[in-house]
């Protein structure tokens, strides 16, 4: 960096034309000659002239930022969903501010709303689960500014909702264990309140009713998403006369708790036991065996709502989940066998 | 009296500064961004939970960069700088050692902390933790525990943390009194390199008794290697971590590890840019051992049980 940087008033003194004329030129507007545009664009380049961004923002009601809000305590899918907004960010020189909120703060509404008076992005994406709170989704809409959610609960009135599919997750794992020949399947609910839950619970319910199974009221327990009522859970289910082959745990912190829990109680998986988890987190693949989950692609959910929201022409896709069989569920192998 | 008047027609307006705006007039935003080049997700995730929140006390704002290693991240940081007025950023390790990005924001004037920085750098703020003393307190406790073979699973040569952790396991081994066997394996804060290197330290007769890995991850992977050759943890093999990361509670066993104080630690980054006390400024935390399930005393007959 040599001395100071380039001002309008210098490119203008250097082609020797009115500032109006740089700004036209700057910001790609008529009523320049293409001579004067030449010779203006000449001297931007020699003086490595770079507009400001707080004056062209002001100029074009832009800000060139987009915020994703999400809850402090429940980042888990945060990194992806950056990593996709990031990309579509860098593709129209946009910026992310990345806003943890407390969605049991009182003072939630209005902190959301000094964000939007003093950042004014230009769009917002909501994650669960800030992206299920009814009294934000009303503030941005009442605040006309342009955003998108990402929740597996649809409300009214949202500019762009991109659903996660998590019946249709649950119902994709629970049949990759049917497949695998499971009978006595196990589902640990995700009793936590939020709609996400119950609809896991109804995936799994498909899916099982599809392949013609019952689902025995010992066959179900409850836990908090924790890793802590995963295992208790798991020792509920598994300290029974006749307990399951397969555990469905409808998220990974629960089916983690159900791999301790099996560690300590001496059963092995996935040969006595097949465990399968909910949400492809990161602490899935890093234990032994890996965790058998379903995920979402919700990098590519992320970049696609950036890109709405940075007015980019986009088709919508639909966005399937993913389900990584890895190495917590076995085949059973004795239950093909059958007198004749 | 005339602040007051001011105030209650902005209110019955509905009128809130613009940042932009605001920025343009007093030369200041209330946006601090956060630059990083650092793999690991789960570390850039609590940086931003521990900037984040300190930011709202103060009604600012966090933005996130995260930038390429190596030559591209000056451009990448110079592009920032232009597209927006921030009031300051906070560098992640090991991107804050970065000389040409160093000099560009000392060359732009914008008040900076770096986050736990190797070398020290002329007229910029620090936060530091203490990763030397903390792995030598990590490894005097396996000491305690009797054991006298000890594997140690390294970070990437080329990162800070890596180096002072390493440095602090050869303190706490040569102040001990009695010769102890160390195995180092180079590693390199992943889960597959301390899987690779569990099973080469763990798959042989004279194999140690503990293993200190570098980072939790690795560590993971240490006690992944331990399973598979049906080694229990803690009591054929202890294995000790250091971070703390979210995961090292929801493990088998629960891993015994080092806290680090990362959301501390950008908190106080951005307490010291909220507080206009950039210059030379140096904060130091200290990490603590959290001795959880995956240690125990040396098996009986020494390493090989």
């Amino acid at each position: 960096m040599s001395g100071k940087r380039a001002t309008i008033y210098d490119v203008a003194t250097a082609a020797g034309v009115a500032i109006k004329t740089v700004s036209r030129v700057v910001n790609k507007e008529s009523g320049v000659s293409e001579r004067t545009r030449q010779r203006v664009e000449e001297v931007i380049v020699r003086l490595d002239y770079r507009p400001n961004r707080d004056a062209r923002s002001l100029a074009s009601a832009q800000s060139y930022f987009l915020a994703l809000l999400f809850d402090e305590d429940q980042p888990d899918l945060v990194p992806e969903v950056q990593r996709g907004m990031i990309a579509a960010c860098r593709e129209g020189g946009h910026h992310l501010i990345a806003e943890a909120i407390d969605i049991r703060s009182p003072n939630l509404a209005s902190s959301v709303q000094a964000l939007l008076a003093t950042s004014r992005p230009d769009g917002v994406l909501m994650v669960p689960p800030v992206a299920d709170s009814p009294e934000l989704l009303a503030l941005l809409v009442a605040a006309n500014v342009r955003h998108a959610r990402i929740s597996a609960v649809a409300l009214p009135g949202a500019h762009l909702f991109l659903p996660l599919e998590d019946a249709d997750a649950a119902a994709a794992i629970t049949a990759c264990l049917i497949g695998n020949g499971h009978r006595r399947i196990a589902c640990i609910r995700c009793d936590d309140g939020t709609q996400a839950g119950a609809l896991r619970y109804e995936g799994f319910g498909r899916a099982m009713a599809a392949a013609g199974l019952p689902i025995e009221y010992t066959m179900v327990e409850s836990g908090d998403g924790s890793f802590s009522s995963g295992m208790l859970a798991a020792s509920v289910l598994i300290n029974q006369p006749a307990p399951p082959t397969a555990i469905f745990a409808s998220s990974d912190e629960m089916a983690l708790g159900v791999l301790s829990a099996a560690n300590r109680m001496r059963i092995a998986v996935p040969d006595q036991l097949s465990v399968c988890g909910f949400g492809d987190t990161l602490a899935s693949r890093n234990v032994w065996p890996s965790l058998a989950t379903v995920g979402q692609p919700v990098a590519d959910m992320a970049q696609h709502a950036a890109r709405w929201l940075l007015r980019a022409e986009v088709d919508c896709p639909s966005f399937a989940p993913v389900v990584s069989a890895r190495d917590t569920i076995a085949a059973i192998r004795f239950a093909t066998v059958e007198a004749r | 009296m005339t602040r007051d008047k001011v105030r209650a027609i902005a209110a019955q307006l509905g009128y809130a500064p613009n940042a932009s705006a605001r920025g343009l007039a007093s030369a200041r935003s209330y946006l601090i961004a956060l630059a990083y080049d650092n793999e690991n997700a789960s570390y850039v995730l609590q940086l931003q939970l521990g900037a984040t929140r300190r930011c709202r006390q103060n009604g600012f704002h966090l933005v996130i960069e995260p930038v390429p290693s190596g030559p591209a991240a000056r451009d990448t940081i110079a592009r920032l700088l232009d597209a927006s007025r921030l009031h300051g950023l906070i560098l992640a390790p090991p991107m804050c050692e970065n000389a040409d990005v160093l000099d560009l924001i000392a060359a732009r004037g914008l008040p900076c902390v770096r986050i736990a920085p190797l070398l020290d750098r002329e007229g910029m703020a620090a936060v530091r933790s203490d990763d030397r003393g903390a792995a030598r307190t990590a490894t005097d406790y396996l000491l305690a525990l009797g054991h006298s073979a000890i594997g140690f699973v390294t970070g990437p040569p080329s990162g800070p943390a890596a180096s002072l952790r390493l440095a602090g396991f050869d303190d706490a081994i040569a102040a001990h009194g009695k010769p102890i066997q160390v195995y180092k394996a180079q590693g390199d804060f992943t889960f597959r390199a301390g899987f690779d290197q569990g099973m080469a330290l763990l798959d042989r007769a004279d194999r140690p008794s503990a293993i200190f890995a570098a980072n939790d991850e690795m560590a993971f992977g240490v006690i992944a290697a331990a399973h598979r050759l049906r080694l229990t943890v803690p009591h054929a093999v202890s294995v000790l971590g250091f971070d703390d990361s979210p995961a090292a509670r929801t493990m088998f066993p629960q891993l015994t590890t080092v806290r680090q104080p990362t959301r501390d630690m950008a908190a106080a980054a951005a307490a010291i840019l909220l507080n206009g006390d950039d210059r030379a400024v140096e904060r130091n935390f200290t990490p603590e051992l959290v001795v959880r399930a995956s240690t125990a005393r040396a098996p009986a007959g020494g390493a090989r049980a």
